[in-house]
């Protein structure tokens, strides 16, 4: 008697097409923060690396290579918000919608709010954390509607 | 001001009599499984294309799987 080897069920064709979307979603995010460090920690870096490998004095970044490099950064962040928008479904694209509302209307409230309360206080620039405290609220919302789901 | 009516649908009696898992269901309509997940439970609304979408997918008419609760008015 030979012995035979149950193999698990092959998932159906929506599953694969599921798992595959999953996939991708999850190699988008990783690209997503490798840009990001690239960005905002590498640049910097090689920078600085070039400057030292050549012994060259720490200059402030020209103005034609900042201009250059703000463009290159608008480009990146179209096409990956592009790329995202097309792959992903419309709920999500509807709770991206209102976390960004949430966000701008948070620091549309705050802002006033800091520079009142900035001034009184006699803090300078109190007004900028507005940005910050406004991301905050939106990602808590984001996931607060995300674990709901 | 009109209220806010609550939708109701057959959404995971259907895919239950099909032996669908919701990754099944969501490949088929080309969305996420959180958003199967969501609409099963009633968190959200499909759009109408994604609700024609359903209706094909099922071959039923729409009426058929969401129910607004207002038949009896």
């Amino acid at each position: 008697m030979t012995s035979k080897t149950v193999s698990e069920a092959q998932p159906l064709w929506g599953e694969s097409r599921e798992a595959a979307r999953a996939a991708r979603r999850t190699r988008r995010r990783i690209l997503l923060v490798a840009a990001a460090i690239m960005l905002v920690v590498g640049l910097p870096f090689l920078e600085g690396f070039v400057d030292g490998l050549f012994n060259l004095p720490r200059t402030p970044t020209q103005k034609p290579l900042a201009q250059i490099a703000a463009v290159i950064i608008l480009i990146v962040g179209g096409i990956v918000t592009w790329r995202n928008w097309r792959e992903t479904d419309e709920m999500q694209r509807r709770l991206a919608i209102e976390t960004w509302a949430v966000i701008g209307l948070a620091n549309f409230v705050l802002h006033p709010l800091l520079t009142i309360i900035g001034a009184q206080t006699d803090q300078a620039d109190f007004e900028d954390y507005s940005w910050g405290v406004s991301v905050t609220i939106g990602m808590a919302f984001y996931i607060v509607r995300r674990v709901r789901s | 001001m009109p209220e806010e009516v609550e939708m109701k649908n057959r959404l995971k009696v259907l895919r239950a009599e099909r032996n669908w898992s919701q990754a099944e269901l969501a490949g088929r309509l080309d969305v996420s499984r959180q958003a199967v997940n969501a609409i099963e439970t009633g968190k959200y609304d499909p759009s109408l294309p994604l609700a024609f979408r359903i209706g094909r997918l099922f071959a039923m008419p729409i009426e058929e799987i969401f129910d607004d609760e207002q038949d009896g008015e």
